[in-house]
């Protein structure tokens, strides 16, 4: 192993699942979100939270299967050598377009921003150091530095909440479901594509790496509602501030909404704390990618030495700067994209979990009676 | 040797904390502080702008310092070119800084230009990471959209300040006028059943002169800036003006009303002041009849300021009376602001086809696509509730002791 940091508590666990859920909001989900629901975006939101609790429940079952192995481990256990190769080759494309999209996004928004005339591959230079050097300490530095970086969260959300407040004009949000409550389910469906795919990294850490395991149920439904809820909150904010009109003219409507705070000498240029809200929520999400497909390559070519190990990793890293900082693979056309086919990808992302489940329970049943099927 | 690499890596970071890539000075920057837009005259397909530049290193002083030590806190640069970016871009040739919009206060569009559409305008200043979007926009009579940009004040050092503050203390305290920010006349021109407005300026006196520092050597300044009126728009057209009590009326039945002084006759020739401390106003709709009938409710309190008739406020029924006359002179400037939007210009800067959509949108629906054929037929009902909550210091009017009342 590279290192040996790998006891979490529950609580830890569950922030990186929150974490990774707000991540793909900004600038991705968030673009969808506004043009479809409009002014209806939040009440989108929030029945989204409501129907992912269903997909709760798959990952939780995911995760309390064979507690001491991680999701490769457990599909190779289940679908056996080849079937399982091929599941998790699937899962680890999906992993990899998650880092991609996550690290665009987030590059993006820094070039437009920030750092106009920064090159691209300096940025992302740094974004990959920073990630790499996290996932080549272990779990726990991953977990550990997502906690930190969620308690700077809440801090940011309750100062935004306050001085937001005074700008809330409620006759932004009218007229409710105009159009019936059709709609906003159909786009509630979408936006839990966006929202849900994150968590799908937490299946990388085995159970057992759990401390307190015991509260994990618990925790895990906490920060899996906190993670929605955000996207409810913020959807709530931009429609009462700005209004459906200008949240989908932006690209990033959030930050543009806390630019109308100001309290001069006290609290200016708050859509900076929001910036570093995503960008770190946005690491997070890449440190999650980049471990789980360290892990992946560790047990498809079986990496036990630590050099090896290191070695792989720094492949991962390699490559993904040359994917990221890539202009052409940055193209405006990747958004539309992204909005196409990012719900297929969280389709078959979740028909693989609810499958892992199905054949884990016909499983456990041949095993009290052998006079099952055999799957 | 771990620990040498340590201390290496450790020391190299310092080399990370000498600031951004590519960053830019201050004094490098020209600081760009307004901007006015006009089509060209010459050549039809390319804008013209005026940039009005800090001097960066007068604004660190006093304003009004700075103009008594006779150095003008501005200068101000005319360019061509066939989009926003490209002659702003052209300001590079005429000035020695690149122009920075970060801090822009305001932007003035040429009325002419306005009337023709500024779709054109919009894009770049929303795509411009640099615009802060929260700036004021102003349409200037034709002709003075350069030369409100230079006259400069006692008051306030900068002309672009001068012109944010008339503006926030006319649309405050008068009513005469409307402070809108730049994303907020976009909101309101992408919105549907509601119109975009904006204020209307111009100079007042000699403008040549007014841009120099004997402006503000002068008593009585030779040139003044005015904000006075509202330009407002159709889509994104000017399609007219409304002069200040109309604009007071939009301002009270578009609840944007915070203050404002309305003068009603209470004898022959003699005035009674009601200083609106609140109002408020809605509208009531009936949808029963093919065109919707109306009923814009305006409920105003305000605060007795002056009183040049022999009235004796101490009895109920004179304030009844004068509560009357207030009301029945709102419903009068309300009506000649529904005149002007329905009849002359046809277009629905009062929000109503708004608040339909807002509130029956089903309503809406039928509507949508034959708004402006309806709305100058719309019947509205103005039904005002004048109400006198202060009195003053003084018990009676100074004309009531005069005359022992």
């Amino acid at each position: 192993m590279v290192s040996n940091n790998n006891k979490i508590s529950a609580l830890q666990f569950s922030m990186v699942g929150t974490f990774s859920g707000m991540s793909l909001f900004e600038g991705i989900s968030s673009v969808f979100l506004f043009n479809a629901s409009k002014q209806n975006a939040w009440i989108t939101a929030i029945i989204a939270t409501i129907l992912s609790l269903v997909i709760f429940y798959v990952f939780i079952k995911v995760i309390n299967y064979e507690p001491n192995k991680n999701i490769i481990e457990k599909i190779n256990h289940l679908f056996g050598n080849k079937l399982g190769q091929f599941i998790n080759f699937i899962l680890f494309s999906i992993v990899a377009i998650i880092l991609l999209i996550s690290s665009w996004s987030i590059l993006n928004f820094i070039e437009i921003k920030y750092l106009t005339e920064t090159p691209p591959w300096f940025i992302t230079g740094f974004l990959l150091l920073t990630t790499t050097y996290v996932v080549h300490k272990g779990i726990e530095t991953i977990v550990t530095t997502a906690q930190v970086l969620a308690y700077f969260s809440i801090i940011v959300i309750i100062i935004v909440t306050v001085f937001l407040f005074e700008f809330f004009e409620f006759e932004n949000l009218k007229p409710i479901l105009e159009s019936g409550i059709s709609p906003v389910i159909i786009d509630s469906l979408n936006l839990m594509c966006y929202s849900l795919t994150p968590f799908f990294l937490l299946t990388i850490i085995p159970k057992n790496s759990i401390v307190d395991k015991r509260h994990l149920t618990k925790y895990f439904l906490i920060g899996f509602i906190i993670s929605s809820l955000f996207v409810a909150i913020v959807s709530f904010f931009v429609m009462a501030t700005i209004g459906p009109e200008l949240a989908k003219i932006y690209r990033f409507p959030t930050y543009y909404t806390l630019m109308k705070i100001g309290v001069p000498g006290i609290f200016e240029n708050l859509e900076n704390f929001l910036a570093c809200l995503w960008i770190s929520s946005t690491i997070v999400l890449m440190i999650m990618s980049i471990h789980y497909i360290k892990e992946y390559l560790k047990i498809i070519f079986n990496l036990k030495p630590p050099l090896k190990q290191n070695i792989a990793l720094f492949s991962i890293s390699v490559v993904s700067f040359f994917l990221i900082s890539n202009p052409i693979s940055r193209a405006t056309e990747i958004t539309g994209i992204i909005k196409n086919y990012f719900p297929y990808i969280s389709i078959t992302l979740l028909t693989i979990l609810v499958t892992i489940i199905i054949v884990s329970k016909i499983k456990k049943a041949n095993k009290e009676d052998p006079n099952k099927l055999k799957v | 040797m771990k620990n040498f690499i340590k201390i290496l890596i450790f020391i190299s970071t310092i080399l990370l904390l000498t600031g951004c890539w590519n960053y830019r000075e201050l004094n490098d920057l020209g600081i760009v502080s307004a901007i006015s837009i006009k089509q060209s005259k010459e050549n039809e397909d390319k804008i013209e702008l005026t940039i009005q530049f800090m001097n960066i290193q007068k604004a660190s002083g006093e304003s009004g310092a700075t103009i008594n030590n006779v150095s003008m806190p501005i200068t101000t640069t005319t360019v061509k070119g066939k989009t926003i970016h490209e002659a702003l871009r052209e300001a590079t040739k005429y000035s020695p800084k690149k122009p920075y919009i970060g801090h822009m206060d305001l932007v003035v569009i040429e009325e002419e230009t306005a009337r023709k559409g500024i779709i054109d305008i919009i894009d770049f200043f929303l795509r411009d990471s640099e615009s802060r979007k929260q700036f004021k926009v102003f349409i200037s009579k034709n002709g003075d959209e350069t030369d409100v940009l230079s006259v400069v004040s006692l008051l306030e050092g900068f002309p672009s300040k001068s012109m944010i503050s008339t503006l926030e203390s006319g649309a405050s305290f008068t009513g005469h006028t409307v402070s809108v920010n730049y994303d907020e006349l976009i909101s309101l021109i992408f919105s549907d059943g509601i119109e975009g407005i904006a204020p209307y300026i111009f100079v007042k006196g000699d403008a040549k002169k007014g841009s120099t520092v004997d402006n503000t050597e002068e008593t009585r300044p030779i040139a003044n800036i005015e904000i006075e009126g509202t330009a407002i728009f159709k889509g994104n057209k000017m399609v007219g003006y409304l002069e200040e009590m109309e604009s007071l009326g939009l301002n009270i039945i578009r609840n944007r009303l915070t203050s404002s002084t309305i003068p009603f006759i209470c004898e022959d020739n003699k005035y009674i002041t009601g200083e609106a401390i609140t109002s408020k106003s809605g509208f009531d709709i009936d949808f029963s009849k093919e065109i919707p009938k109306v009923t814009l409710n305006v409920e105003m309190d305000t605060f007795l300021s002056e009183v040049n008739c022999k009235k004796n406020l101490t009895k109920t029924k004179v304030i009844k009376e004068l509560e009357k006359n207030g009301g029945k002179e709102i419903k009068k400037i309300i009506e000649g602001t529904l005149n002007m939007v329905q009849k002359k210009y046809n277009t629905d800067v009062i929000g109503l086809g708004n608040y339909i959509k807002k509130e029956h949108y089903k309503e809406w629906k039928k509507l949508k696509d034959k708004w402006y054929d309806i709305f100058p037929n719309i019947e509205i009902e103005v039904k005002t509730k004048f109400t006198i909550v202060k009195k003053g210091e003084t018990i009676l009017p100074a004309e009531g002791y005069k005359l022992g009342i």
